[in-house]
């Protein structure tokens, strides 16, 4: 297996291993993010760093060059290919998001705070819906990381 | 216009050059030996400085390593 396949491989298990419980306690605790936020990240960048380091220790060509091995032209075109599967998802959920922020959360938020305090309907959107768009942004991007990196695997996949 | 088709007999030149390997082949050629095996099975097709430097490494001309084939 490629080199670059290991690392794509690696940094999906890794994407899957954090943020999957990562979003699942965020849609549990909306208000719970930024504990959670550092701790993910410090996580995902610990687990990504321990696991190339072990597969640079265990590959001998970069053992014996002391550089991980360049791209060639058949590896920088499946990276194209999945940074433009990664891009057109990236712009889908944004758009999603959008449509979400801006309509489909006031549309919700606002008639229940005008129930709950008639003067200031608009200032008193709770913090949980705020939040809600955030970490729904937030999950946009992960996503699109996680197509960008198993669209490289199937990339070498179909090529082996 | 068809589906085109290009095939190669870069395996067969290996084996006629002292049985050069893939990884040796790649080597000379500045690519993974994953790229050679995708290039040997025709699933991916080399860029034409690529598929120049593969010929050149046989001594061969660009059309006897690579036949572009045209269906109809």
């Amino acid at each position: 297996m490629n080199y670059h396949e290991k690392s794509a491989w690696i940094c999906t298990i890794c994407l899957l291993a954090v943020y999957v419980p990562y979003f699942v306690v965020v849609a549990m605790y909306p208000a719970a993010y930024i504990a959670l936020f550092v701790i993910a990240t410090v996580f995902l960048a610990v687990l990504m760093g321990g696991f190339h380091a072990v597969m640079a220790i265990t590959t001998s060509k970069v053992l014996k060059s002391g550089d991980t091995p360049e791209l060639d032209e058949m590896d920088r075109l499946i990276e194209l290919k999945a940074s433009k599967y990664a891009g057109i998802v990236t712009g889908v959920l944004v758009l999603v998001w959008t449509l979400n922020a801006f309509i489909l959360i006031p549309a919700n938020a606002i008639p229940s705070a005008m129930v709950a305090d008639p003067g200031s309907a608009v200032a008193s959107i709770s913090i949980t819906h705020a939040l809600a768009a955030v970490h729904v942004l937030f999950l946009g991007f992960a996503i699109a990381n996680l197509v960008y990196y198993v669209s490289i695997i199937v990339g070498y996949r179909r090529l082996a | 216009m068809g589906k085109t088709v290009i095939h190669n007999c870069i395996r067969r030149l290996r084996f006629g050059a002292d049985e050069m390997t893939q990884q040796q082949l790649a080597d000379r050629v500045g690519i993974t030996r994953q790229a050679i095996i995708a290039i040997e099975k025709g699933k991916y097709f080399p860029s034409l400085e690529l598929a120049f430097r593969i010929a050149r490494t046989f001594n061969q001309p660009i059309e006897a390593v690579f036949q572009f084939e045209e269906s109809k």
